[in-house]
């Protein structure tokens, strides 16, 4: 895998903070502000982020999520939160990462998040 | 627009789907691509080849009732459900049916525990309860229960019990759980099992099988009718679990270990899941171990044995779990020394030894929780990001060291045949009481050409299997009449009974066509 130069890491960072103001439009109802950020140096484990903390807000119907990540890394978040309220990934390409949110009833396309 | 069911009209299609809104809802029924595409296989082995199948729509409702209109409608419009409760089955299929355009039933919405008794230590739960809601509802009640979740944990009790899936602890054996269900006949009539068929029945998780024929099984890995609750038996909290490892120098001491095995296992002494290690097999990337074996003539037995002991390694070893009193696990670790004394130059090792329930500081230092009873995704961390997916080739075979030679020798050569690499993950595991199970694991990537070649070794290996007299015990989507085929005894007799069967339940064929090979009579192919 090519390597994210820290040029492209801080600009697909940035990106991914301000797409979380497409949520807010796209969804119904009101969205929680950032509680939370999760770094994770490697493809981690993330039973305990959602036993803990995500399954209960899940729960809410709060909480979305926006990462910035390895295209694999949200797989097991994004099956997770299927089963409480249907959320969609939605992502957007870069060189090696990509940016995606969880949220509900989060209708963006790549082009809107791709434009946030 | 995703695809339409097979011998469906749009206009037919569109009243049903007008139809299932009214019954559950206009936002539980979904039918953009934006939706249907989450029912897809996400490790599907026909990854952008036209087989790979696609869904129709999807329907999630909450509670019997729509389960029953849903299915009255389906019968109206000939339209196929496939369900699903939490829809994980990974490496199985995940959540997409076996027939391209079938109509996804998601019962993950069925989510009420509706009872779990710490006196007698069973639950009773409807088909979306996840492994992860069962033991957080255990833990916040504080009830005196211990789950066996199957590894990962994020499936469902019943998804994992219908599909026969297996744990670790000594409970593993997931369908021996089982009592008692409700089910939705394709009739939409709707039958409760066992002690379940009693009015007022007080024992419906206590007794598993009532009056008259025993039928629970027919509704696992099958097409018969959507079971909307289902009683499970849980095991009552250990005091503690430990391990002991053993291991023996030599090629052959495998057959009086796996006799050993046996007995401590079906004498209820070894309580959990567990495989045989392979000191060979962890070191075939050894320059030194490759180098024997590429000599003229290869490695004899007697040269690897000592390559092993220059290493100071054992030819073979396994960890024994043990569940239960403390006073009980170290004579029963005892009592198993003393049983493989027996074999001479066998050796012995403490393993992990665990307090339980375990406590968050326990669980910080384990890798893996599972065989704590505690559900976990660690799996998935263990395996990284390494290709997309896999699927898994799991024959049982008997449990005697003979048969793990036999095995791990056919495997061997399908492998050189096949251009097969380093995809046995479990040698000999016990997942299941009274054998052996072996898993094939192979990598699913998104490469068309290697994934044609996979499946063309998933194949031959489930032919090969057949041949030796060893069958699969579930399979994916893919080989699912391959592996149906393979249980051919007097002319495939049992698939024509599941076949005798289907056409009585279900006669317009609307529950899973295809599941486990069996197809209704108007999509049935004719068998050579």
């Amino acid at each position: 895998m090519r390597q994210c130069s820290r040029r492209i890491f801080l600009k697909r960072g940035l990106r991914a903070c301000s797409t979380s103001a497409v949520i807010f439009p796209l969804s119904a109802r009101p969205v929680t502000p950032y509680y939370t950020v999760v770094f994770d140096e490697r493809f981690g484990d993330v039973t305990n982020l959602f036993f803990s903390d995500l399954d209960l807000r899940w729960k809410l119907w709060l909480a979305c999520l926006i990462g910035f990540t390895t295209s694999a890394s949200p797989f097991c978040l994004h099956r997770l939160a299927r089963d409480r309220i249907m959320m969609r990934l939605l992502s957007s390409d870069s060189s090696d990462l990509v940016v995606w949110i969880i949220g509900p009833g989060a209708r963006a396309s790549k082009k809107e998040i791709a434009i946030a | 627009m995703p695809s339409l069911p097979p011998g469906v009209n749009r206009k037919d299609f569109q009243d049903a789907i007008a139809q299932f809104q009214a019954a559950v809802g206009k936002e539980w029924v979904f039918t953009s691509d934006e939706d249907v595409d989450l029912y897809r296989d996400s490790y599907s082995p026909f990854w952008n080849e036209p087989e790979d199948p696609v869904p129709s729509a999807a329907l999630a409702p909450d509670g019997v009732e729509q389960v029953q209109q849903i299915v009255r409608i389906a019968n109206k419009y000939k339209i196929p459900l496939w369900t699903v409760s939490t829809g994980k089955n990974l490496a199985y299929g995940g959540s997409a049916p076996r027939l391209s355009g079938s109509v996804v039933l998601d019962l993950k919405r069925m989510n009420r525990i509706l009872e779990v008794n710490d006196r007698n230590h069973y639950a009773l739960v409807e088909p979306g309860v996840s492994y992860f809601d069962l033991y957080r509802y255990t833990q916040e009640k504080g009830l005196n229960v211990f789950i066996d979740a199957p590894d990962p944990g994020w499936g469902s009790p019943m998804g994992n019990t219908l599909d026969r899936g297996g744990g670790h602890t000594p409970l593993r054996d997931h369908f021996s759980t089982l009592c008692g269900m409700e089910v939705v006949l394709a009739s939409g009539d709707v039958v409760r099992t066992g002690m379940g068929a009693l009015p007022n029945s007080r024992t419906w998780q206590q007794y598993k099988y009532g009056f008259g024929p025993y039928v629970d099984g027919m509704f696992t890995q099958s097409n018969y009718g959507i079971v909307t609750k289902m009683g499970v038996w849980l095991y009552p909290m250990p005091e503690m679990r430990f391990t002991g490892i053993v291991s023996v120098p030599k090629h052959d001491d495998l057959i009086p270990m796996v006799d050993t095995l046996s007995y401590l296992m079906n004498s209820n002494i070894v309580l959990g899941t567990t495989s045989i290690a392979s000191s060979l097999r962890a070191l075939a990337r050894d320059p030194e171990l490759i180098a024997l074996r590429s000599k003229a003539g290869g490695a004899g037995i007697p040269e690897l044995e000592e390559y092993l002991r220059g290493k100071n390694l054992p030819y073979w070893s396994i960890e024994l779990p043990f569940y239960g009193p403390t006073e009980v696990v170290p004579a029963q670790w005892a009592f198993a020394k003393r049983k493989f004394s027996a074999i001479p130059g066998v050796q012995f090792r403490d393993g992990a030894s665990n307090k339980l329930p375990p406590g968050p500081e326990d669980l910080a230092k384990v890798a893996n929780p599972v065989p704590l009873g505690v559900p976990s995704l660690a799996i998935f961390a263990a395996l990284g990001t390494n290709g997309v997916g896999h699927i898994d080739f799991s024959p049982i075979t008997p449990m005697t060291g003979e048969a793990v030679f036999e095995m791990l020798d056919v495997f061997d050569k399908v492998s050189n045949e096949m251009g097969i690499d380093n995809v046995l993950s479990v040698i000999a595991g016990t997942y299941y009481p009274r054998s052996f199970f072996f898993l094939f694991t192979f990598p699913i990537v998104h490469d068309v050409e290697r994934n044609r070649k996979t499946r063309a070794a998933f194949q031959r290996l489930v032919q090969v299997g057949a041949e030796h007299g060893w069958g699969e015990y579930r399979t994916h989507l893919a080989f699912m009449d391959d592996v149906a085929n393979a249980y051919s005894f007097n002319n495939h007799a049992l698939l024509r009974l599941h076949e005798t069967l289907k056409d009585a339940l279900d006669p317009n064929g609307i529950l899973a066509p295809g599941k486990s090979g069996i197809w209704p009579k108007h999509m049935r192919k004719r068998r050579v």
